[in-house]
């Protein structure tokens, strides 16, 4: 059984930095590749650009999606992965600032999985943060893998 | 002659024989031979005359014959004047003809009897007049015949000049009702124009003003007898003055019309020479005499006014709406910005005080472990203060849907939540039953959740608290309240109690950001009701607020 992965789609430098101590702080030990923006993140999951030639049939357990991104902005991104049949079913989670109605209708509308709001309590931020780990990385099960 | 001669002698022969035997005397043989031949030829004359009497007697008898028929003749035609002349008594003049004409044939009748007379004695000169009768006959026939023609003539004519009268007659009779009525019409219709409220003035095919009514007076400020007369052109401002005389000649010469028969509207010149807008109704009408024209003109100054002025106050409004959506549109763009932009920062803030906190504990001392505390509390104050913006902001944003909502079973379930956070608390929640309105239920959910959470927290210092919910009828309409037995507030400040950030109480002793209020009085606002509050310092402090109370906003009768 391969490692399960986790992609971070995150472009500010200390929520990663943060997520990546909240996974830590919880025990949750998996590999995170993090995407800095939405081109990124697209490169990794198609194996094209700086991820040209990566083993496509290993996707990750799970996409924490921020929405504020450089060039391509998350809802963009969440398009793109719903409409490549090679992605339409990975599971997606935002895991972003705002709570704002538009940016929750538009998430759900494009086929997110889920839809979680980073507290600024750092406490509150490291519990959402297990409660994902605990939940995507280990109860949930994932759709089974297309080759491609 | 010769027959008749040897017809006498062979019947006459023995009693000639006997006459001259007896009157034979001895005088002499030759004498008479001579005598014997003197009484032959004188027996033979005899003869001749008997026969000639017996040709006399038939002919006289033919004439008189003729002559009967005649009669006969003469009593038909005498028995067709009669009929002619009873055929004629209805006309006098033809009478009158009629009887000249049998008066020259009585005459001709006279005439002829004493012709009669003289035929008797003259057989030729009979042949002749019975030739002249007969010619007379057939004179007298045609004349006849002419005069039945005529009579013909003359009572297909008679009816119709008969027709023709009763025509003229009634026409005449027409005409009278016509022009009592056109009289009775023109002062009716002269009345109406000098009463109007509009200015009238007919015009000539020259322009030359005919008609000037006392509105025109009023509304140009000429009296009638400085207007009629003159040209059209001294009613206009002098631009106006050469394209109205083109388009009379225009319209006089090809008929067709720019003004005539529309509505337009122009500007006058009074007498004083102050220029002042009028709409103008212009007909033409053509008689006899030519072209004239008349026009209905009101000075429409104030409506031009007023609508200038509404004009004015739409594009006004259109912009001010315009800038209101712009902004709106900014407020959007701003708050998600804020949404997303300024909440990272704090998690970081705090994030990184925590882990300044687990990771260095051993490093700091107690007053750098306190900083980073309240490094931490007062970016969390901040994230709360941010998140209670965005929903005073959101509620200002979102759109209204109204609908039939309860508004005891919404403040039910805000009590029953705050009863949950602190269950431990001795609250009475009293909620009346029944509260119905028309309102955004999502929007009124979030006044009484920061009413009733200001009743359960400003209570909170209390050992038992009493919060109440209801509604009374005051003013003909309903008003609702919120009424606490806590901490109350000094109603001196009450003026600042709506106001966002503004907080009456020390956030020590109880906190909060002091948007809640600022939220509710919004979102009363947008239903168009009213929020105050009355309250003394620890005596409790009572909120009141009005709603719509129909569908369509309105409040209803009380």
């Amino acid at each position: 059984m391969l490692e399960k992965i986790i992609l971070l789609v995150e472009d500010n430098a200390d929520d990663e930095k943060l997520t990546l101590r909240a996974l830590k702080k919880n025990n949750i030990c998996n590999e995170v590749v993090v995407a800095r923006n939405g081109v990124e993140a697209l490169e990794y999951l198609f194996g094209t650009g700086a991820y040209a030639g990566r083993n496509l049939s290993v996707m990750p357990q799970v996409v924490l999606l921020d929405l504020k991104l450089p060039k391509l902005d998350g809802l963009e991104v969440l398009r793109r992965v719903r409409a490549d049949g090679r992605t339409k079913l990975l599971p997606v989670v935002i895991l972003t600032s705002s709570n704002e109605e538009m940016d929750r209708t538009n998430g759900y509308g494009l086929g997110s999985n889920s839809y979680v709001r980073k507290p600024v309590d750092f406490n509150e931020f490291m519990e959402a943060v297990r409660q994902l780990g605990l939940y995507w990385l280990v109860l949930n099960e994932s759709p089974p893998v297309r080759r491609a | 002659m010769s027959a008749r001669k040897s017809a006498l002698s062979e019947n006459q022969a023995p009693s000639n024989t006997g006459r001259l035997a007896a009157a034979r005397t001895p005088d002499s043989d030759h004498d008479w031979t001579a005598i014997e031949n003197g009484q032959r030829a004188l027996l033979n004359i005899l003869e001749d005359f008997a026969a000639e009497k017996t040709g006399l007697e038939s002919g006289q008898r033919a004439v008189l014959n003729i002559l009967d028929d005649f009669d006969a003749e003469k009593a038909r035609m005498e028995g067709a004047q009669r009929a002619v002349l009873n055929i004629l008594e209805d006309s006098v003049a033809e009478k009158t003809q009629l009887e000249a004409a049998q008066r020259s044939m009585l005459n001709i009748l006279d005439d002829f009897a004493s012709e009669k007379m003289q035929l008797e004695a003259a057989q030729g000169a009979m042949v002749n007049i019975l030739d002249d009768f007969s010619e007379e006959k057939g004179r007298l026939e045609e004349t006849q015949r002419a005069v039945l023609n005529i009579l013909d003539d003359f009572e297909t004519e008679k009816s119709k000049v008969e027709l023709a009268n009763e025509q003229l007659e009634k026409e005449i009779e027409e005409r009278e009702k016509t022009e009592e009525a056109l009289r009775a019409g023109e002062e009716k219709f002269r009345n109406l124009a000098e009463t109007a409220s509009d200015a009238i003035v007919s015009a000539d095919s020259n322009g030359c003003i005919l008609y000037f009514n006392r509105a025109a007076e009023r509304i140009f400020g000429y009296p009638a007898s400085e207007a009629i007369g003159h040209p059209l052109t001294l009613l206009m401002p002098e631009r106006f003055q050469n394209p109205h005389r083109q388009g009379l000649h225009d319209y006089l010469k090809t008929g067709e019309a720019h003004v005539v028969g529309k509505s337009v509207e122009l500007a006058g010149r009074k007498k004083d020479g102050t220029e002042f807008p009028l709409q103008l109704s212009l007909s033409s009408w053509k008689t006899g005499e030519g072209t004239f024209f008349t026009g209905i003109l009101s000075d429409i100054t104030e409506r031009k006014e007023a609508q200038e002025a509404s004009e004015q106050h739409r594009s006004e409004l259109a912009r001010s709406n315009g800038e209101l959506a712009a902004a709106n549109k900014e407020l959007e763009a701003f708050s998600y910005s804020v949404s997303h932009d300024l909440r990272a920062p704090l998690r970081g803030i705090d994030g990184f005080s925590l882990a300044l906190l687990e990771d260095y504990a051993d490093k700091l001392d107690e007053d750098g472990r306190d900083y980073l505390r309240r490094v931490r509390a007062a970016t969390q104050r901040m994230g709360v203060l941010i998140d209670d913006l965005l929903s005073l902001s959101r509620v200002t944003r979102s759109e209204m849907r109204l609908e039939k909502t309860d508004l005891g079973a919404i403040a039910r379930i805000v009590a029953d939540e705050l009863q949950k956070t602190q269950p431990e608390r001795r609250a009475e929640f009293r909620i009346e039953e029944g509260l119905e309105a028309f309102v955004d239920s999502h929007l009124i959910r979030i006044s009484l959740e920061n009413l009733l959470g200001n009743a359960w927290k400003f209570t909170s210092k209390r050992e038992s608290a009493c919060i109440e919910f209801g509604r009374t009828r005051g003013d003909g309409r309903f008003t609702y309240y919120v009424r606490d037995d806590g901490a109350g507030f000094d109603e001196a400040y009450a003026g600042r109690l709506f106001g966002a950030f503004q907080r009456l109480h020390d956030k020590n002793d109880f906190p909060g950001t002091g948007v809640g209020l600022a939220t509710v009085q919004r979102i009363i606002h947008r239903h168009g009701g009213r929020i105050w509050a009355e309250s003394a310092v620890e005596r409790g402090a009572t909120f009141y607020f009005t709603l719509p109370e129909t569908k369509h906003g309105g409040l209803s009768d009380a």
